[in-house]
C-alpha cells in the first residue's frame, strides 16, 4: 500500500507542472543583470541594483525570458525602482506607490488597505533594508494570508 | 456573342482595376494615410521612419502609393497583417475597402490594449532640467490612460520618444550628434510609474498632464498606431525632430495639423502645449483637464510651509540628531504634530538620498523616522490643496523679436533683435526654473550714422542658480553660467568688441520671502577681448534678481575685472515690465567707460 502510494505520488509529481514564474528569483534571473551575468546569480543581483531591472525592455509587454513575464517579476521591478518611496509609504500606511505595487501584483483593490496594514505590521517587526527583502515580505504575506485576493503567479 | 461577352467582361475588369487604382491613388494622398506612414511634408516622398522593415513595400519609405498597394495586398493574403498594422486596417475599412481575409483575433494586441482598457490620452510635460543638455527645454510624453477606481494611474502606459544613446557617451559627442544627427530614435512603452519616478523623484521635475477630450474611436486609433510603430526607428535631431514633434504628430492623426509646423527649424515642448491649449476637436476645446504632479522638491518646500515655528525647530533638531526622536521635546508633542514633522523629514531624506548628501547620516535618519512613524496611526497628516506653479501654456513664448533705442554718450541708435529660444532671468517664472537663464542664438544689430553694426550674437547663454528655498537645511548648491559669442562693448568705445567663451561659478542666496536672489560669481573669459591685450581675463561679479511689483522684475550686477587697460569694472541694471503673454518692455542701463541707456520692446512668439 505504502509502495503504491509512493509510486502514485512520484507519478503525480511528474505530471504536476509548476509555473515557471513561481520559482524565479527576479533579481538573479531576470532583467539586465541576468543578461550581463547569466551564470552568476550574485553578480546579477549587484548589476540589477546599479542599473535597475528591465530598463532594456522597449515595451511594457516585452520581456526577454518567458519565466520573467509573471506578476511577481513585474512587482520586483516596481519595488526595485521605487523602494525608498515604498518604505516611506508603508511607514505612513498609505500612498499611491504602495497601492500601485499591489495592483501590479494583481491584488484586488478591496483588499489593499488590509494588506498594507499587515505588511506594515511585519515591516515594524522585521529588518527590511532593501528592495529584495521587501519583495520577500510582500510575497510571504500573499502566500500566507492573501492568496485569494491576488492573482496566481 | 461569346466574344462580345468576353470583351465586355475584360473591359469591366480593366475599368474596375483602373477605378480601384484611382481610388488607391486618392487614398494614398489622404492626410491620415500620410501620417500613418510618417511621410515628410510637403513632398511626402520620404518617411521619417528609417528602418525598411516597417514598410510592407520595398519602396514604401519613399512612396505612399506603393505602400498602400502593398498594404491592401497584404491584408488580402496574410491574416496576421491586420494584427501588425491595426490602425491601417481600421482606417482602410472606414474608407470602404474590404479584404478577402476575415477579421483575425489579435491576441497580443488585444492583451496590450484591452486587458485593462485604454480609455483616454494625456500629454505630459516634464519641466526643464538644467543638469542635462537634452532636457533643458523640458520633455514631452504621451500617456495612454487605463486607470480606474480599481487601478492606479501609475500603471497607465507612458509612451516616450527618445534617442538611443549608448551608455557612457562622451558629452561632446552627445551634444554634437544630438544637434547634427547620428543617433537613431524611437518610441518606447513603459508603465507610467517609471517616468513619474524618474522625472519627479530623481530629476526633481514638476509634471503637467493635459488630458484630451478624444472620442473612444480616436483614442483606440492612436493606440493602434502606437502598436504599429513601437519598433520603428527614426533619425534624432534635438532642435526639430525631437520628442515634441513626433508625439504631437501622433495627436495630429485625429485632430489635423494643429500642433506642428514643418517650416519651423525648431520645436520646443512648451510650444506644443500652447497650441494644444488652443486646439479644437469636434468644435470644442481639445484639452479636457490640466493636472499638476509636483516633484519631490516642490512637495518638500510646501510641507515646510505647513510646519509651525516650534515644529520646524524640532524637525531641524531631529535632522541633525535622529536620537532627538526619543527625547521629551518630541515625545510630548501631539500625534498630528509628530506626523507632520516626520512626513516633512521623510521628504527631506528622500531629497538628500537622491543628491547623495551625507549618505550614512541620511540612512540612519530615515531608519529612525520609519521606526517612529510605524508607532503612530496610519494616514498622512500633511495635505497640500494647491500649488503656485502654473501650467506651461501660460508661460512666455520661447522665441523673441525686439526693437530698441539706445543712447551712448549722447549718440542714439536704433536696434533690432532676434532670439531663437527660450527665456532669460527676467522672464515670467511659469514652467521654468526661477532666476535661471537659457538663451540660444540671441542676436542684436543696430544702425548708427547709416552704418549697420552687429551688437550681439550669443550662441549659448546658460545661467543656473540653486539657492536654498527653506530656512534649513541651508543646502544651496553651486551656481554656474556659460556663455559663448560676440558682443559690442559700446560703453568702452563704438569699435570695441569681445568674441569670447566664458564660464562662471559661485553661490546664490534667497531673501525677501524668496522674491530676491543675491548672487556672486567668479568668471573666466577667453577670446578676443576689448579691454585687455591678453586673450584671457577673469572677474568677480555680484548681483541680484528681484521682483519689484507683481511681475515687474529687476536684475542688477557689478562686475570687477582683474585685467583690462581701461575701466576695469562694469555696472548694469535691467527692468522687465510685462505687458501680456506676448510682449514686455525692458529698460536697461550699463556703465563702464561710458554710460548707455536702452529702451526695448520684446515680442514673444512660436
Amino acid at each position: 500500500m505504502i509502495k503504491r502510494c509512493l509510486a502514485a505520488a512520484v507519478l503525480a509529481s511528474a505530471f504536476v507542472v509548476t509555473p515557471a514564474q513561481a520559482d524565479v528569483n527576479p533579481w538573479q534571473q531576470c532583467g539586465i543583470g541576468a543578461m550581463v551575468f547569466p551564470d552568476n546569480g550574485t553578480a546579477a543581483a549587484i548589476s540589477n541594483v546599479i542599473w535597475d531591472l528591465g530598463t532594456t525592455a522597449v515595451s511594457s509587454n516585452v520581456s526577454s525570458v518567458e519565466s520573467c513575464k509573471g506578476a511577481n517579476v513585474k512587482t520586483a521591478q516596481f519595488i526595485q525602482q521605487t523602494f525608498p518611496i515604498l518604505e516611506q509609504e508603508i511607514a505612513q500606511g498609505e500612498g499611491e506607490y504602495i497601492s500601485a505595487m499591489l495592483n501590479v501584483r494583481g491584488c484586488d483593490s478591496s483588499a489593499h488597505s488590509q494588506m498594507i496594514t499587515t505588511i506594515r505590521n511585519d515591516f515594524a517587526q522585521t529588518s527590511v533594508n532593501d528592495a529584495q527583502a521587501l519583495y520577500t515580505l510582500v510575497e510571504s504575506n500573499i502566500a500566507s494570508q492573501f492568496s485569494a485576493n491576488c492573482s496566481a503567479i | 456573342m461569346k466574344i462580345y461577352s468576353f470583351i465586355i467582361f475584360i473591359f469591366f475588369i480593366a475599368s474596375f482595376n483602373l477605378q480601384a487604382s484611382a481610388t488607391l491613388k486618392q487614398l494614398a494622398q489622404h492626410p491620415t494615410w500620410l501620417n500613418l506612414g510618417h511621410y515628410k511634408k510637403p513632398a511626402f516622398n520620404k518617411s521619417y521612419i528609417t528602418n525598411t522593415s516597417f514598410f510592407i513595400s520595398s519602396r514604401g519609405a519613399t512612396s505612399p502609393f506603393e505602400e498602400l498597394k502593398a498594404t491592401v495586398q497584404s491584408f488580402n493574403k496574410d491574416p496576421l497583417a491586420q494584427c501588425k498594422y491595426p490602425a491601417r486596417y481600421t482606417w482602410l475599412q472606414k474608407q470602404g475597402l474590404t479584404f478577402t481575409q476575415p477579421k483575425s483575433s489579435c491576441i497580443e494586441l488585444e492583451q496590450w490594449r484591452d486587458a485593462q482598457p485604454i480609455h483616454s490620452i494625456s500629454l505630459i510635460f516634464a519641466s526643464g532640467y538644467m543638469s542635462n543638455p537634452a532636457s533643458l527645454y523640458g520633455h514631452l510624453l504621451l500617456k495612454l490612460n487605463r486607470s480606474s477606481a480599481k487601478n492606479n494611474k501609475l500603471l497607465d502606459y507612458s509612451i516616450n520618444y527618445g534617442a538611443h544613446v549608448p551608455d557612457n557617451e562622451n558629452g561632446l559627442v552627445y551634444i554634437t550628434k544630438g544637434l547634427f544627427g547620428g543617433y537613431k530614435a524611437g518610441f518606447s512603452d513603459q508603465l507610467f510609474y517609471r517616468h513619474q519616478h524618474n522625472y519627479g523623484e530623481i530629476e526633481l521635475r514638476d509634471l503637467w498632464e493635459y488630458k484630451l477630450a478624444l472620442k473612444n474611436d480616436d483614442t483606440k486609433f492612436i493606440a493602434n498606431h502606437l502598436w504599429e510603430i513601437l519598433g520603428a526607428q527614426f533619425d534624432y535631431y534635438f532642435a526639430d525632430e525631437n520628442c515634441a514633434f513626433h508625439i504631437a504628430q501622433l495627436i495630429e492623426l485625429v485632430i489635423g495639423e494643429q500642433l506642428t509646423n514643418n517650416s519651423s527649424p525648431w520645436m520646443i515642448p512648451t510650444t506644443v502645449f500652447s497650441k494644444l491649449n488652443q486646439a479644437t476637436y469636434n468644435n470644442k476645446k481639445l484639452v479636457q483637464e490640466v493636472r499638476f504632479t509636483p516633484s519631490r522638491s516642490t512637495v518638500f518646500i510646501e510641507y515646510m510651509k505647513k510646519l509651525t515655528s516650534n515644529e520646524s525647530t524640532i524637525a531641524e533638531q531631529i535632522y541633525k540628531t535622529p536620537d532627538f526622536l526619543e527625547q521629551d521635546d518630541f515625545i510630548s508633542l501631539n500625534i498630528k504634530s509628530k506626523k507632520r514633522i516626520i512626513e516633512t523629514l521623510f521628504e527631506l531624506a528622500q531629497l538628500q538620498q537622491i543628491k547623495k548628501h551625507n549618505i550614512e547620516h541620511i540612512k540612519s535618519l530615515k531608519k529612525a523616522l520609519i521606526k517612529t512613524r510605524l508607532t503612530l496611526p496610519i494616514g498622512n497628516e500633511v495635505h497640500v490643496s494647491s500649488y503656485t506653479q502654473q501650467a506651461p501654456h501660460k508661460g512666455q513664448k520661447p522665441s523673441n523679436m525686439s526693437v530698441s533705442s539706445t543712447q551712448v554718450n549722447k549718440q542714439h541708435n536704433f536696434g533690432l533683435g532676434f532670439r531663437l529660444s527660450y527665456f532669460d532671468s527676467l522672464a515670467s517664472d511659469v514652467a521654468r526654473i526661477a532666476f535661471s537663464n537659457l538663451e540660444m542664438v540671441d542676436t542684436e544689430v543696430s544702425i548708427l550714422n547709416s552704418n549697420l553694426y552687429l551688437d550681439k550674437l550669443h550662441l549659448l547663454d546658460l545661467e543656473s542658480f540653486s539657492p536654498a528655498y527653506v530656512k534649513w537645511p541651508k543646502e544651496n548648491n553651486l551656481s554656474w553660467k556659460i556663455n559663448a559669442g560676440f558682443e559690442r562693448q559700446n560703453t568702452l568705445c563704438q569699435s570695441c568688441t569681445n568674441t569670447f567663451v566664458m564660464g562662471g561659478i559661485g553661490k546664490s542666496y534667497l531673501t525677501n520671502n524668496n522674491k530676491t536672489l543675491l548672487f556672486t560669481l567668479a568668471n573666466g573669459y577667453i577670446g578676443d577681448l576689448a579691454a585687455t591685450d591678453n586673450i584671457y581675463d577673469a572677474s568677480l561679479e555680484l548681483g541680484l534678481i528681484t521682483t519689484l511689483y507683481s511681475d515687474i522684475k529687476l536684475r542688477t550686477s557689478h562686475e570687477q575685472f582683474i585685467l583690462g587697460n581701461d575701466d576695469k569694472s562694469s555696472t548694469q541694471a535691467e527692468i522687465s515690465i510685462p505687458i501680456n503673454q506676448n510682449f514686455d518692455i525692458r529698460v536697461s542701463y550699463k556703465h563702464s567707460n561710458l554710460t548707455s541707456w536702452k529702451l526695448k520692446l520684446n515680442y514673444y512668439w512660436q
